[in-house]
């Protein structure tokens, strides 16, 4: 009943046919998902109230710099050096990354699972595991917009303001920024897919976010003030979210000011709460029932 | 051809069993997967699109097995679950197209038998509405549509008519016919209803007590060679009585069917001519005959049979 070939070919009233061309598989099937993902998080092909919020998040993140580099434009012979050092800015942009990872992220995981769509997913080449790979990466690749754009763009200014980097230091400070950026962009995606695969409405994983980043917050406090009492934080307060990207900044960019605790312990913990948020998220889709 | 082989297969969720020791093939073609609510249907097709594993036994689809081989079978795999599984707010094209491109087909390929596949599925004016605002009936034959929009070599549908009225289900019911027949796919259609699979399928799969049998080829599983003669009386109780009493002088084994208290069941054997004897009774008694056929099973009987 399967034939194939030019042969076997048989016209219907509209359309129907063989298809023998190229199947792409499973990278294809990736491809698709994340792009598709990417599309949805950034409310493309849907309604206008789809896109406020994430351009508001991605606005909210290049803000600063736009407006830190006119001042420094407009009164570049009173301002000396005007412009904030680069480790300073990931502090100035942990409310656009809270706004996404709260209100935005959510939306690549949870519409899935409250429409059921998921069974129709795994029937394709996708797997549970290449399913979640393709959902981190689309949030991953949105918030990279927000943890690498706005610092390249100061570094940007900087030079032509005359206070960049000297074309010795530029690809030491170009891996800074992309690897401080990815590594921040990967800890937020863990942790607000973490939280998403708990649930299937986005009210319920806005609000998992908030909640946990509020007691992360005082987690981190206790954590982090328990083995410093001289001001500086301990270790522990990369537990807290909204402390986190700073002083993995500061480490990276070797300007510790809040902390003093290395660069390695630093990344041990980062590494460490970013591992765990995965592997939560991977045993959360590993159980979930799609069929049965 | 065969597009699934399942030798001593066994699955079980936790203790409880779903089915044990089952071997059987599906071939091209219409299959009906048939079994009570909760028999195990759902939870086969999940062992054949390689969600889950079997407990023991050994399972191809395709020619491949699921446990190592899942992703190559799902691309050439359309699936339609039970449920309902349709983004409330995506078009029906846009979905089936992203279905179809999942599947491996490139965008412009993906596009153009997005448009096709619902058409064939009498979507063709619809495809642009989101599928949160469409009828039981529509999204139906969505799901449908994304399942055979790639051309896939085996499509498998999970209770397809349910939710539908019965004109719904009629229309439904030729669609997947006309899929399996002038298409060219091999479908396997669950059901817990008989008559939508006599209707649809060449073929029967039956999944009960625990176990998947094969029933074979529905039109030689219902008919008998060598079983009674039905004989449709137009006629009254009373009539019925005395035609009854005829054919026994003449020494024709007569039994009322058990369910139609106007047809008789005849054992053929018992006369030289039982069809001469049958129209000369009823001729001479003034009934009429409304039909005289060779009884065949229903698919009720089979299905009996087989969960024995």
């Amino acid at each position: 009943m399967t034939e194939s070939g030019p042969t076997a070919a048989r016209i219907f009233d509209r359309g129907y046919r063989r298809y023998d061309g190229e199947r792409k598989g499973v990278s294809g099937a990736f491809f698709t998902l994340y792009l598709a993902t990417l599309q949805r998080i950034l409310g493309l092909r849907r309604g206008a109230k789809a896109k406020i919020l994430p351009v508001m998040s991605i606005a909210i993140a290049y803000l600063p710099t736009i407006v830190f580099i006119g001042i420094a434009a407009l009164f570049k012979n009173k301002l000396n050096n005007g412009l904030p050092d680069y480790h300073e800015y990931y502090g100035t942009i942990i409310a656009a990354i809270s706004l996404f990872v709260a209100f935005v992220a959510p939306e690549a995981l949870c519409p899935d699972r409250r429409h059921r769509v998921l069974g129709i997913y795994l029937s394709s080449p996708l797997s549970r595991l290449s399913y979640v790979a393709a959902k981190l990466a689309a949030v991953f690749t949105v918030l990279c917009m927000v943890t690498i754009g706005p610092v390249l763009l100061l570094a940007v200014a900087r030079t032509l303001l005359d206070a960049g980097p000297s074309l010795a230091d530029l690809p030491v400070l170009l891996l800074r920024i992309v690897f401080t950026g990815a590594a921040i962009a990967l800890f937020f995606s863990a942790i607000s897919l973490a939280i998403s695969s708990f649930t299937d409405r986005k009210a319920f994983a806005s609000a998992g976010f908030i909640l946990v980043s509020i007691v992360s917050q005082v987690v981190g406090a206790i954590l982090g003030t328990a083995a410093h009492g001289n001001g500086r934080l301990g270790v522990g307060a990369l537990v807290s979210t909204s402390l986190a990207p700073g002083i993995f900044a500061e480490q990276v960019y070797g300007k510790a000011t809040i902390a003093n605790f290395g660069l390695l312990p630093t990344i041990v913990v980062f590494g460490g709460v970013t591992a765990a948020c995965l592997a939560i998220l991977v045993i959360r889709f590993r159980q979930l029932e799609v069929t049965r | 051809m065969t597009v699934v082989v399942a030798e001593h297969l066994s699955k079980a969720w936790g203790e409880r069993p779903v089915f044990t020791d089952s071997t059987f093939v599906i071939r091209e073609g219409v299959t009906g997967l048939l079994g009570a609510n909760g028999a195990g249907k759902t939870t086969l097709f999940g062992l054949l699109l390689g969600l889950h594993q079997p407990a023991s036994g050994s399972l191809e689809v395709l020619g491949l097995d699921p446990r190592t081989a899942a992703p190559l079978i799902r691309q050439r795999l359309g699936y339609s679950p039970e449920h309902e599984a349709l983004p409330a707010d995506m078009t029906a094209y846009d979905f089936v197209r992203h279905v179809a491109e999942l599947h491996g087909l490139p965008r412009r390929a993906a596009a153009g038998r997005a448009s096709d596949a619902l058409y064939e599925v009498g979507l063709g004016e619809e495809r642009s509405r989101p599928c949160g605002t469409m009828s039981t009936g529509q999204k139906q034959r969505v799901k449908l549509a994304q399942a055979i929009a790639h051309d896939p070599k085996l499509v498998l549908l999970d209770e397809p008519t349910n939710g539908l009225d019965p004109i719904q289900r009629d229309d439904m019911l030729e669609l997947i016919h006309r899929c399996g027949h002038d298409l060219g796919l091999s479908v396997i259609v669950s059901s817990h209803l008989l008559d939508e699979i006599e209707r649809t399928c060449d073929r029967v799969v039956i999944v009960a007590n625990g176990r998947i049998a094969e029933g074979g080829e529905i039109d030689a599983a219902m008919q008998t060679e060598t079983g009674p003669l039905m004989v449709e009386l137009d006629a009254t109780p009373e009539t019925t009585e005395a035609f009854v009493r005829a054919l026994t002088a003449l020494g024709v084994g007569v039994e009322r069917h058990p369910t139609d208290r106007f047809a008789l069941l005849i054992d053929p054997d018992t006369h030289a001519a039982p069809h001469d004897a049958v129209m000369a009774t009823a001729a001479s008694l003034n009934i009429g005959v409304r039909a005289m056929r060779r009884h065949t099973r229903s698919l009720e009987d089979v299905f009996f049979e087989a969960t024995e």
